[in-house]
């Protein structure tokens, strides 16, 4: 059974948060000293409850077609923000494969608190602990690097560069709204996504490794979905901190929805404020795209929501790709 | 523009540095440990002093051919055996990008080259140097790399400074006397720890770096250096030495032939299925080091990568040393371009 669906999504901090007085918060902290756009005005407490209720619905509907994907294991893409790594050991690609679970903390209503909660300090409310196939980590590990990737090897969960975070958010976070349940358990991809730097991944080499995955994939026995988490555009507490690239956005989500994901391997070729920090982790939903067009060609995604929040400082938004292998229902 | 003023495939076992007392030594503590294989038998001791003095000779001719190239800068192809890098994140590709890296120069330990309880040296001059890095060099080679479809990781700084550089750097300085003076860009190949890349992966690794050496816009003399091997699987289970691989190896220095080089040592590739531990267990090791191209032979990647550098030019290969004791085929080698 191969890769049998594929979905993508913001993890932003402020979708995280209920309330109004959490978002500003988030602003607060995000914006840094960059002077915010005019249009920072039209997003009051209405606004802020729209987002808050579509946020909701949006996580909602990845999680209700994952379930109905019946997966066994859920590779998921995600970036790191020197919460494993720091720069005497920074890898472009990295896989845990390990035995042990990979135990961290979300932040779900933590700053809506007055003052904000610090997850690390309240285990008991904040605690994630995430389930990790090893087996199948150790394959795409041997297919890859057999295949010419140079992806770093992890047995053991990586000790922290931030140890009280201890585990990506793009992991620890969304997770917990999309799996079925938290049994369910996954394989850590892990991408160099946010660096200022020009030796990061370019969008091709994404798009390759999505190709690859998919080929590894394709004879193997269990109901494998992919899961990219992060971006959209956004430079939290950078130079661009509230200027949302819609443009940048749209026309990624026109690629998915059109079925043209090859499109999106020119992105990071040069170097732009509006490509790195943030919207770098836009590479996480690539191999996803590229995976789901090797398995099914012109496969097209599905919108799910995409909103601009400049309090966010975020354009946030939500992907799946339709159903490959439907499950066997007991009940037919 | 730079350019590549030699290429220098080294052994750097541990028993190049080490007393024919230590040999000995070695060898009696790790046959109690049943590490040879059937018919591998220690050297006489004549045959052992005559082994120690062609290394200390073919040591020799490598000092004074680097000595007259006087490079300006190395570039080190090595691995690391768990001295920066740990099983939480061990990288496939890694470059060293700081300013300076400090090391043992030999070992951290003073004992026989075999895994015990010996007493680990101080940090004091004798045992620990310093080499400058070269981190303008080594950021363009990092992001030339990364340009050309290569998922580099890197260092900015050592990752374990109380460890220290791996031995797979500091030691080709010692045994070139180099006084740990010429700046150093260590590019680290996975060797060691299951799934390794293949010699293909490292071939081509060694003809990319050897473009973006020559189009480097500074007027450098870059010497590269392969830094490892040839057959040894030191104290795993039954060892031996292969000589028909190290011979298949030379003759590809001696030709420049790093293509064919590649091509044998995927052949020898173990094979293994990852949902069977155990076999990917013998074939890597797991988590390290075993027998076959998973241990250190598997530093022969670092030789394929020199010599795909220089691919086409004859190799001088200077003497091939078996030395059963360890067991290890030792070998040195240089290319006068």
């Amino acid at each position: 059974m191969p890769i049998v669906f594929g979905m993508a999504s913001s993890h932003t901090p402020s979708l995280f948060a209920q309330t109004y007085d959490g978002w500003q918060r988030l602003w607060g902290r995000f914006r840094g000293t960059t002077p915010q756009p005019p249009e920072i005005d039209n997003e009051g407490p209405a606004a802020v409850a729209d987002f808050v209720a579509r946020t909701a619905a949006a996580f909602a509907t990845l999680k209700r077609e994952l379930a109905a994907a019946k997966p066994d294991v859920v590779i998921v893409l995600a970036g790191d923000q020197n919460e494993w790594f720091d720069d005497a050991n920074l890898p472009n690609l990295m896989i845990y494969a390990g035995d042990d679970d990979i135990v961290g903390f979300h932040n779900f209503g933590a700053d809506d608190h007055d003052p904000p909660l610090a997850p690390w300090d309240h285990p008991e409310r904040f605690g994630v602990r995430l389930r990790v196939d090893r087996a199948l980590g150790d394959t795409l590990l041997d297919g890859l690097v057999r295949e010419g990737f140079d992806v770093a090897i992890s047995r053991h969960v990586p000790v922290h560069a931030a140890p009280r975070r201890k585990v990506p958010h793009a992991l620890v976070r969304p997770l917990p709204l999309v799996l079925p349940t938290l049994d369910v358990p996954i394989v850590p991809v892990m991408m160099k996504t946010v660096e200022r730097s020009p030796a990061i991944l370019s969008g091709d080499r994404c798009l390759e490794l999505g190709r690859a995955l998919e080929a590894i994939c394709r004879d193997l026995p269990q109901r494998i979905a992919l899961y990219g988490s992060g971006g959209m555009s956004h430079d939290p507490s950078g130079p661009l901190a509230g200027w949302v690239d819609e443009p940048l956005d749209r026309w990624f989500i026109e690629q998915l929805a059109s079925g043209t994901p090859g499109e999106l391997g020119a992105l990071f070729s040069f170097r732009s404020l509006a490509t790195e920090s943030g919207s770098g982790e836009l590479r996480t939903w690539l191999p996803v795209a590229a995976a789901l067009d090797a398995a099914r060609p012109g496969i097209k995604a599905a919108l799910v929501d995409y909103f601009v929040a400049r309090k966010s400082t975020v354009g946030n938004g939500w992907v799946t790709w339709p159903l490959l292998v439907p499950a066997l229902s007991l009940s037919s | 523009m730079a350019r590549i003023s030699t290429v220098i495939c080294t052994s750097h076992s541990p028993f190049l540095f080490a007393s024919v007392e230590r040999w000995e030594q070695t060898f009696t503590l790790r046959s109690g440990k049943g590490a040879f294989a059937a018919g591998v038998e220690m050297e006489t001791r004549p045959e052992m002093d005559a082994k120690h003095a062609r290394v200390s000779a073919a040591a020799a001719v490598l000092r004074d051919h680097l000595r007259a190239i006087n490079p300006d800068v190395l570039v080190i192809f090595g691995d690391d055996q768990q001295e920066q890098f740990h099983v939480q994140n061990f990288p496939a590709l890694s470059i060293f990008t700081g300013e300076e890296f400090s090391g043992f120069k030999v070992n951290p330990k003073d004992g026989p080259p075999v895994a015990g309880d010996w007493p680990l040296r101080p940090r004091t001059p004798e045992h620990w140097a310093t080499v400058p890095g070269s981190p303008k060099l080594a950021k363009s080679l990092l992001t030339g790399l990364t340009q050309r479809g290569f998922d580099m990781a890197f260092s900015a700084k050592l990752n374990d400074p109380e460890r220290g550089m791996g031995h797979a750097f500091m030691r080709p300085h010692t045994l070139l006397e180099t006084n740990y003076t010429i700046p150093t860009v260590p590019i680290w190949i996975n060797c060691y720890l299951g799934p390794q890349p293949t010699a293909a992966r490292c071939y081509d690794l060694g003809r990319a770096v050897r473009d973006l050496v020559l189009e480097y816009p500074e007027d450098l003399s870059v010497a590269i250096i392969g830094s490892g091997g040839l057959w040894h699987t030191p104290g795993a289970a039954r060892s031996y030495i292969d000589e028909d691989f190290d011979a298949k190896m030379l003759a590809g220095v001696r030709a420049g032939a790093a293509r064919d080089m590649a091509v044998y040592f995927d052949s020898r590739r173990p094979k293994w299925d990852p949902s069977d531990e155990r076999s990917v267990r013998e074939a890597s090791g797991g988590t390290g080091i075993v027998t076959g191209l998973g241990s250190g032979t598997g530093e022969t990647r670092n030789w394929i990568a020199a010599v795909a550098a220089v691919e086409g030019r004859p190799g001088t290969v200077i003497d091939y040393i078996p030395i059963n004791a360890s067991p290890i085929g030792t070998a040195f080698a240089y290319f006068s371009l």
